[in-house]
């Protein structure tokens, strides 16, 4: 500090004496004086500049040291009108900005919470087993009893149908994903996003149907009522998982009259469903052995399955899909409470 | 870089103060044998105080720095001993 403090007092002293030098020049008549009078002049002024730069080294050389000692911190320039204003406006960009994406985030949670709500109520319906009369069950835990349809249609007239059914607007197979899209306004696969919905759902009636006590159906434990047909075969797998407490379903709606024609309207489109792969296995419950309470459907009239759609002519099935589709059958499952 | 350059400064202005003393003389504006003249007394006594201020803040430099410098040792010498107290080992 010393050294600094002596240069600039050397400096502040050498531009007093340049001025002084200068003044006295002009003031005793320096001009006249001839030779003495210039050089005093030219001396004053180099004085003057030599000091001036002295005093500039030394003070900047002071303050760099003051900075790195940590004395001197970084100055907070007080913002003049312009640059307030200018701060206000983008403060209150970022603030809009901030409130369209909370509102919109709010929004989307809304209509997770609705669709959540859909689903968990969609969740007597599908544990009230054959009430939907759906179509083919899948190997998942919850699947429903399929009765068996007894009516075989030509394949000439399933693709028929499947061409026309694809050239509207293909309701019936997909009309959970048309929801889907509709909902999340967002043109989406249809099979990706019948796979998440069927996931979500699995992931959600899981505790549900641990805590109410119903247990999953095991595959395989009894046999099922054989279907007389392809599309009864088709529906085998499902109708073998819950036969103990489907039969008396099965058995009733076989004989139903409409049970073609509507078995036939909700089939699923072949040609046009994309192949999705085995949904992600559901874990299965570590209640197996306890003798949970299980729902005894009691005995009630075959409830008559809502259509939810109503082709102009009777559509008959087409071609059986691969064992194990169990998306097929919930997505048409599903249409009831969707 | 600045600390040099504020020391040229500061022996320009040493510089400037003995230039100022000798000037009359070097020009041959001072007879030597006569009185000085009022330029002649200006110049002479600028040019000394400057010397002088030149020359204190020179050596004021100097003995900073050098002062500094010893300071800087010091320190260093009080850290390798704290060091060599933390591993006596070594």
């Amino acid at each position: 500090m010393t050294r600094y403090l002596s240069g600039l007092c050397v400096a502040g002293l050498g531009l007093c004496g340049g001025g002084w030098l200068i003044v006295a020049t002009v003031a005793f008549g320096g001009e006249s004086a001839g030779l003495a009078g210039r050089v005093n002049l030219l001396t004053g002024a180099g004085l003057v500049v030599v000091s001036s730069a002295t005093l500039g080294c030394w003070a900047t050389a002071w303050r760099r040291r003051m900075r790195v000692d940590g004395v001197l911190t970084a100055r907070f320039l007080i913002a003049t009108r312009r640059e307030a204003r200018q701060n206000r406006r983008e403060l209150r960009k970022e603030v809009g900005r901030t409130a369209r994406l909370a509102k919109r985030s709010a929004k989307e949670a809304r209509r997770a919470a609705r669709r959540s709500a859909r689903l968990a109520g969609g969740r007597d319906v599908l544990s009230s087993g054959a009430g939907l009369g759906s179509a083919p069950g899948g190997d998942g835990p919850y699947s429903v009893s399929v009765p068996a349809v007894p009516a075989v249609p030509s394949r000439e007239a399933a693709e028929a149908a499947s061409s026309r059914e694809a050239g509207s607007s293909r309701e019936a197979g997909s009309s959970k994903e048309t929801v889907f899209s509709k909902e999340t306004g967002e043109p989406g696969e249809p099979g990706e996003s019948a796979v998440e919905l069927l996931s979500e759902l699995r992931a959600m009636l899981m505790p549900l149907l641990t805590a109410t006590g119903e247990r999953p159906a095991a595959h395989g434990t009894a046999p099922g009522p054989n279907g007389t047909a392809p599309a009864a075969n088709r529906t085998a797998p499902a109708a073998n998982r819950t036969a103990p407490a489907a039969a008396p379903y099965a058995a009733t709606w076989a004989a139903a009259p409409h049970a073609a024609t509507w078995a036939a309207a909700n089939a699923p489109d072949t040609p046009d469903t994309p192949v999705v792969p085995d949904a992600p296995p559901v874990p299965a419950p570590a209640v197996a052995p306890l003798p949970l309470p299980r729902r005894t459907p009691a005995p009630r009239p075959v409830p008559r399955p809502v259509p939810l759609r109503t082709p102009a002519s009777p559509v008959p099935s087409p071609a059986p899909p691969a064992d194990g589709d169990d998306l097929m059958f919930a997505a048409d499952g599903e249409e009831a409470w969707w | 870089m600045v600390t040099r350059i504020g020391v040229v400064g500061v022996a320009g202005v040493f510089a400037a103060g003995l230039w100022l003393v000798a000037a009359p003389f070097a020009l041959g504006c001072q007879h030597p044998g006569t009185a000085w003249t009022g330029a002649t007394r200006t110049d002479v006594v600028t040019g000394g105080v400057l010397a002088m201020a030149g020359f204190a803040g020179l050596f004021a430099v100097v003995a900073g720095r050098v002062g500094e410098l010893y300071a800087d040792a010091r320190s260093a010498a009080s850290l390798a001993a704290t060091a060599d107290r933390g591993n006596p080992g070594t």
